[in-house]
């Protein structure tokens, strides 16, 4: 299913925190599993991943180091902080209210509920 | 396009996004990490079977627009926070470079002391009557001399005449400094030091127990890290004399401390 971006935009720094959470990842990696997880449904412009997460570097909720890759190139990982899962819970529960508030709005809910 | 023209597209996207940073280190890493990226991807296309020239398009299509990038990443790497760290390093640089010879120095020969660690002024350099001594003269020599990593220098001089024996008594203070903080006290200044007067005459050293009257006497009268303060007492000083010297020569060592004597005969 397509979706707008518009919808996507807001929640990018909250789907990076989250797949990092899971364990230090690389730019495209995230990218991949981004798009693999979704079914495609979240395929940012890749080149859109670099700000968010140098910003998410500069304010310590990420650090960054390079390790050498397959091909001989140095790579650079990314590793969440302990700030960065402050601030992915804070995103994660702001989330999850307001899901749970547009979820209580949207007529399909609203029709089930016999309030439409 | 042909593959080099695409190549040269990825090669063209990198430097068109990271030349919206202004500061040189952080261009380079953005640079680095963008062109990485678009590697990975187009290998990543290449091998799910896509032709060569079609992965390239791909990937520099779907970093999406440069400077849209470019602008996003300028404000992850504002400009003035690297040029500040650059400034900062420069000053942190030129400061150890001028502090580290001045506190050397300081140490070595011990002022660095004189603003932290005041040494207390013995009563025979202060007092106008001592016991049965009167002050002569008072000064303060300024000699400095080193050895064994060691600097010595006298710092302070008094001259008295001691009324009950009818002899000149010369009392100095010698600091002794060592850069070193294991270096451990100057022993061989406080017991092996003999005296020399300009009219020729020997003070030899302590200890007693020999008979023979000791005519320089030493100790230890405050430590303090980095040095020590030592009190000599000469008694018998020849009067009229012009200068004395402390020196040391054995074990293939030798040291000469000497310094100018003022102040008239009683």
């Amino acid at each position: 299913m397509k979706v707008d971006r518009s919808l996507l935009s807001g929640s990018t720094t909250l789907l990076v925190l989250s797949l990092l959470a899971e364990g230090e990842k690389y730019g495209y990696q995230l990218i991949a599993e981004l798009a693999a997880r979704s079914d495609d449904t979240f395929c940012l412009k890749e080149g859109t991943l670099y700000p968010i997460l140098h910003t998410l570097e500069q304010d310590r909720r990420v650090v960054s180091y390079e390790r050498e890759a397959e091909n001989g190139r140095m790579r650079r990982y990314y590793r969440i902080t302990p700030r960065g899962k402050e601030l992915l819970t804070e995103k994660a529960a702001e989330w999850r209210f307001f899901a749970s508030k547009v979820d209580a709005i949207i007529p399909g809910r609203a029709i089930r509920e016999g309030a439409v | 396009m042909s593959l080099s023209a695409n190549l040269s597209a990825m090669s063209r996207w990198c430097e068109q996004a990271a030349s919206w940073v202004r500061y040189p280190p952080d261009r380079r890493r953005v640079r680095e990490e963008l062109w990485n990226h678009m590697d990975d991807a187009e290998c990543a296309r290449e091998a799910s079977g896509m032709p060569r020239a079609e992965a390239v398009a791909e990937t520099v299509r779907a970093m999406g627009d440069a400077d849209e990038v470019g602008r996003a990443l300028a404000k992850a790497h504002p400009a003035w926070k690297g040029w500040l760290w650059e400034v900062s390093r420069a000053l942190l640089v030129c400061v150890f470079i001028l502090a580290v010879p001045l506190l050397v120095n300081a140490v070595r020969d011990g002022s660095l002391h004189d603003g932290f660690y005041a040494y207390p002024v013995d009563a025979r350099f202060a007092e106008e009557d001592y016991g049965t001594e009167t002050l002569l003269a008072f000064w303060e020599p300024a000699a400095k001399a080193s050895s064994d990593g060691y600097t010595f220098s006298v710092t302070r001089a008094a001259r008295r005449y001691d009324t009950a024996s009818g002899e000149e008594v010369l009392y100095f203070t010698v600091r002794a400094s060592h850069p070193l903080p294991w270096a451990g006290e100057p022993m061989a200044a406080v017991r092996a030091f003999s005296g020399l007067d300009s009219a020729g005459k020997d003070y030899p050293r302590l200890p007693g127990g020999t008979g023979e009257p000791s005519r320089v006497r030493s100790r230890v009268s405050s430590r303090r890290p980095f040095s020590w303060q030592l009190e000599y007492e000469v008694r018998e000083l020849t009067p009229g004399a012009e200068w004395f010297e402390l020196y040391y020569r054995e074990d293939g060592r030798s040291v000469a401390l000497r310094f100018p004597l003022k102040g008239a005969t009683a």
